[in-house]
Formats: C-alpha cells, sequence, structure tokens
C-alpha cells in the first residue's frame, strides 16, 4: 500500500526544519524540568522521613495537560496554512490537476499535523515513563492517552484544515478554527449546563412542602457532552489518575437517566470518540468540496 | 486532440468567454495571444480541469473533459505561470512527490524522471533544493513535473513571465523539442514574436472571444496587408507624398530616413497599382519594400478593429 504522497511529502520537509527540532527540544526541556523538580522535592521529602513516590504518578496529569495544551493551540496554527499556503504558493492548483482527490489531499494535511504532535507526544514518552517508573503507573495508561492523542489531534486537524480550506487567509483560518474547537468544547458544556438547570428547576418546582412530586428525568440531555470532543480524553486522564470517571457518575444517577443514557455513560468514551471522529470525517469531506474546483459539476451529475 | 465547442464561462454577470470554437490538431504547438483578461487562463483553466465551464463542451483526445475531469487529468500536464516551491525539497524528491501524485513509486519511475531532468537540462540538480533554483531553472523543472506522467496534452500558462531572455531561450527550446517528440502544446504568452518562432498555430482572445485562429503562417500572410510599405523616392518626393495623402488605401503617411513609409492596406497587386500610378506621375522610384510582418502588429490590428466594433474574418 502507497503512503498518502501528501503526508510522505510534509513528513520530509517537516524532518529537516530546524524549527521542528528546537521546538521539540524546547519542549522537553520544560517536561524535563517539571520531572526534575518532582524528583528534588521527593528527595526533600525523603530527608524528613519517607518519600511519596506515588506523587510521582501526578506527573502524568501534568503531562497529559500539557499535551492537551499543544494539540488545541499548535494544531491549529500547523493546519491553518495547510491548504491556504499551497493555494498561496499556487501548488494546489498543479496537485488539483493530478488524479489524487481532493479527500486524500485534505487527508494528507491532517495526517501530517498529526504526525508532528505524534513527534513532541512521543519524545515525552521518556519524561512520562517517570510516572509508571517510579510513581507506580501501569503501561497501559500511557499507551492509552498517545491513543487519546491521536484521536484528539485527528478532530482538531480536521477543525483546522477545514478552516483552512475555507478561508484564503493563514490568520484567518487559524482565528476561525480557535473559535470552531471553542464551540464544540465550551458550546457544548453551556448547552448541557443549561438543559441541566431547567430540568432541574422543573424538578424543584414540583415540591409541595412534604417532597417532590415529580421525577428528575436529565433524559436525553447527555448527548450535548458526546459532541465535545475534549471529553473522552477528560474522561480517560480522570479514570487514569482519579480513579473516577463518567461510568460513576451515571452508575450514581441511574435513576435520573433513561437506559439508553446510561448505556452511554458506561460506555462513554467509545461513544465519543465514534461520534467525533464522525464529525471530524464531516469536516474533512467539507474541506476537500471546498478545493475541489468542479464540485458543482458533480452535484449536477449526480442529481442529473 | 482539443475541441471546445460554444464554452461560455460566467462569473456572476460577467462573461468570461463568451462561446469560444476551437481546434486543435495532435501534434500542434498552439499560442494564445490576448491582452489580460481576454480570457486565455479560463479556457486553460477549464481544460485542465480546474474550472467549472457554465457552458459548452470540451474534448480532450475523444473524453469528454467536463464531464469526466478525472479521465483527463492522465493526458494532461499543466503548467501554471507561477512556479510554487516547497522549503527543504530537493530536485528528486518534488518529482518524486508528483510521480506519487499519479501512482506511481519512486523506483518505477526513477530512470523516466532522470530523462525528463535530462530533456530540462537539469539533470545535475538532481540532489538542489527546489528553492535554491534560479526562476528559469524552477520553469523548466515545472514543465518536467508536468511531464511525468507522459501526458498527450501539455497546457503553459505564461510560462515566460518574468524570465531573462536566457532561461526564455532555453524554455523555448525545450519546447520545441517537445514539439518534434509529438506533444500537443498550448501556450499563452505576452512575448508574441516568440510564438510566431515557435507555434505551428495560434488563437487570438478578446474579451472572451476567439476572434482569429489558425496556421501562423497563414495569419502571418495577413501582416502583409498591415506592415508599413517603404517607398525611396529619387524624383518628384512632394507629388508622391501629395498622391500617397490622397490614396484611400494609405493611411499614415511619413518620411523616414529619406523613405516615404506609408501604412497601405493592399495586397501586393495593389502595391504594384499604386507604383505604376506614382511612375505614371513622374515620382522617380527606385526602391520599393514592405517592413517584415510580425505577430505583434497583426495582433494590434486585430484587436484594434474589434474595439472599433469591426469584424474579423
Amino acid at each position: 500500500m502507497m503512503m498518502n504522497p501528501i503526508l510522505n511529502k510534509e513528513l520530509t520537509v517537516g524532518s529537516r526544519s530546524i524549527k521542528m527540532s528546537i521546538h521539540l527540544m524546547l519542549y522537553n526541556l520544560i517536561l524535563g524540568g517539571i520531572a526534575i523538580i518532582t524528583l528534588l522535592i521527593l528527595r526533600e521529602e525523603s530527608a524528613y522521613g519517607g518519600a511519596d513516590y506515588q506523587s510521582l504518578m501526578a506527573l502524568f496529569p501534568i503531562l497529559a495537560t500539557l499535551q492537551c495544551f499543544i494539540i488545541l493551540f499548535m494544531i491549529p496554527v500547523l493546519t491553518a496554512s495547510s491548504i491556504a499556503g499551497e493555494r498561496e504558493r499556487q501548488t494546489l492548483d498543479v496537485m488539483l490537476t493530478t488524479p489524487i482527490s481532493a479527500f486524500s489531499i485534505v487527508l494528507g494535511k491532517v495526517f501530517s499535523a498529526m504526525a508532528q504532535v505524534l513527534m513532541y507526544v512521543l519524545s515525552s514518552i521518556p519524561i512520562m515513563s517517570l510516572a509508571f517508573i517510579i510513581g507506580g503507573m501501569s503501561w497501559s495508561y500511557i499507551l492509552g492517552f498517545i491513543v487519546m492523542v491521536i484521536y484528539a489531534s485527528f478532530y482538531v486537524g480536521a477543525v483546522g484544515v477545514y478552516c483552512s480550506a475555507k478561508k484564503k487567509k493563514t490568520i484567518a483560518s487559524v482565528i476561525s478554527s480557535f473559535i470552531f474547537i471553542a464551540a464544540s468544547m465550551v458550546g457544548t458544556v453551556v448547552g448541557f449546563s443549561i438543559c441541566i438547570g431547567i430540568i432541574q428547576s422543573q424538578y424543584y418546582a414540583t415540591y409541595n412542602g412534604n417532597g417532590y412530586t415529580g421525577t428528575l428525568n436529565y433524559g436525553l440531555t447527555p448527548l450535548w457532552m458526546l459532541f465535545n470532543p475534549a471529553v473522552p480524553v477528560a474522561n480517560y486522564v480522570c479514570h487514569a489518575f482519579f480513579g473516577y470517571s463518567i461510568a460513576d457518575l451515571g452508575a450514581s444517577g441511574k435513576d435520573n437517566l433513561p437506559a439508553s443514557m446510561y448505556f452511554l455513560t458506561q460506555h462513554w468514551n467509545v461513544f465519543g470518540v465514534i461520534v467525533n471522529i464522525l464529525v471530524a470525517f464531516w469536516f474533512i469531506r467539507r474541506a476537500a468540496k471546498n478545493i475541489n474546483p468542479l464540485k458543482k459539476v458533480k452535484s449536477k451529475k449526480n442529481q442529473g | 486532440m482539443l475541441e471546445i465547442r460554444n464554452l461560455v464561462k460566467n462569473y456572476g454577470k460577467f462573461q468570461a468567454l463568451k462561446g469560444i470554437n476551437l481546434h486543435i490538431e495532435r501534434g500542434e504547438i498552439f499560442g494564445f495571444i490576448g491582452p489580460n483578461g481576454a480570457g486565455k487562463t479560463t479556457t486553460m483553466r477549464i481544460v485542465c480541469g480546474l474550472l467549472q465551464a457554465t457552458a459548452g463542451e470540451v474534448y480532450v483526445d475523444g473524453i469528454d473533459a467536463l464531464n469526466e475531469p478525472n479521465r483527463i487529468k492522465r493526458k494532461v500536464g499543466y503548467v501554471p505561470d507561477f512556479f510554487g516551491v516547497y522549503d527543504n525539497l530537493k530536485v528528486m524528491e518534488y518529482m518524486n512527490f508528483f510521480a506519487s501524485m499519479y501512482g506511481y513509486r519512486p523506483k518505477e519511475v526513477s530512470e523516466s524522471i532522470h530523462g525528463l531532468l535530462e530533456l530540462v537540462n537539469l539533470a545535475d540538480k538532481e540532489n538542489a533544493y527546489v528553492d535554491g533554483l534560479s526562476r528559469g531553472m524552477k520553469q523548466r523543472l515545472c514543465v518536467a513535473r508536468a511531464l511525468i506522467h507522459d501526458p498527450e496534452l501539455l497546457v503553459l500558462d505564461e510560462p515566460a513571465s518574468g524570465l531573462d531572455p536566457r532561461a526564455r531561450y532555453e524554455l523555448k527550446e525545450i519546447l520545441k523539442n517537445l514539439g518534434d517528440m509529438g506533444k500537443t502544446i498550448i501556450i499563452s504568452s505576452h512575448i508574441l514574436p516568440e510564438l510566431s518562432e515557435m507555434c505551428t498555430s495560434i488563437g487570438v482572445m478578446e474579451k472572451g472571444n476567439l476572434i482569429m485562429s489558425g496556421n501562423v503562417e497563414e495569419i502571418m500572410q495577413r501582416s502583409k496587408g498591415v506592415a508599413p510599405l517603404h517607398i525611396e523616392v529619387v524624383k518628384n518626393e512632394e507629388t508622391a507624398v501629395r498622391m500617397l495623402k490622397e490614396c484611400p488605401a494609405a493611411e499614415k503617411v511619413s518620411i523616414r530616413d529619406n523613405n516615404i513609409v506609408v501604412t497601405f492596406d493592399g495586397d501586393d497587386l495593389a502595391v504594384a497599382d499604386l507604383i505604376r500610378q506614382l511612375v505614371e506621375q513622374e515620382v522617380g522610384i527606385c526602391k520599393v519594400f514592405r517592413e517584415k510582418g510580425n505577430l505583434e502588429s497583426v495582433f494590434l490590428e486585430i484587436t484594434e478593429h474589434v474595439q472599433e466594433g469591426g469584424k474579423v474574418q
């Protein structure tokens, strides 16, 4: 099977970039610094009695949060010029005269942004390993976290490339990417909170002095959060580090949820990841349609 | 090789192409002439599948380009007027990248890429970075890239723009070689003399219309009626000037280097008749010749006619 030509080219070009090497070095210096400070604190503690080596596990959520910030802020910047830059260089036209589909071009751009982020994550594994070597955390959690990073970078990359295909200027593309991502993360939380607030106020209104006459049923409200791409990642990190997840939340509120929603809470990450990957594919398809110069011809043909 | 029928392209209310018809035979080098905004690039982009036509038909080697754009992609090679550069990419990698876009593996096309780089005189630059090449070299590389899938039709949009004379000459030689190899080439350029040297046929576009197309020799024949006539007079010059000013076929009469220079709209027989009349009035003529015709004068004459609302045959 042949590798996506766009991804192949981007990897070749990216690997030669001095900027990339400097950024990787700075990133690992910051992570290394955090790890060293944690170890120094432990040494100090051991001087006054026993050291709590499990506190090194705290490195995991710190690094996980950092990786998530990288995904959130770096990918939109990386992908903003992906299509807009090809347009500016007039190389997009040349690409579109080849048999490669617009979808493959867009997918190649998303994959190359993901590959760059993955390099950051993989380069930080030796530092993250302190959490399981000394802190006692399981390997599987770190591997699972890498899978989550891949998922999140695919989503953010898809949004970034969509905005790049939609906007002509790179800066407009970056801004609209941030707006889209913020809307998907904050907007779903706001929608979810409003629905919860309405349902709870309706329930509290049934109080007649002796008790509540109504029943508290959240209905399909959890679906709001299903469209929040950050929830599966947050859920995973919380489960790995704090041992508490949406499944526990669902179990505690089982009586107030329909059976389908309870089932959803018990398998949140599976559904959450699937739904958001489908949303990401929708963005990729829209981006591909946007760069395809003959999109209207196809639609006419389909109609005919 | 290329058949265009009633091609129309509208941008909102603006009509960029007003129903053009064009036929280009296999192996021809066709030159597109026209001022900016005439519709040359629009036509070329439609042929390459980069722009949707509003109406009309385009056939490349018998394939309906408007309804089957994916099929013509293997038949057409496109060179835009601007060469985009990828930083940190070597010439060979650049060629391999585009080869992979056509589904070829680097090993499969290694030899043909070497051949193409030799064709465009870049064989010694295989390991050079693309962004370090001169503009002329980049444009030649772009031609090699457009040939990577061995297309039957090569479309070049202003390939010589911004190139120095040496680079233009080299590009012209490469295109001539490609013509000799049997490739059908469509090229647009503002540098008209170069087109006339290189092309076998040309088309003149103006305001979305193809106002004239045909064999270069036929069109150059037209220039005989456009190029100024030089008459070297040794006796009765004043009479000659007066007679020429009164002649309806003569437009501009001037005296340059002891020659009477006149823009005379007429064929060789009309010139002979004019000289006979001058001689009858005892004008001493020792030499008569036409300035060598060129594409530029034909183009200016045609576009002037169109601007004045005249029709071009």
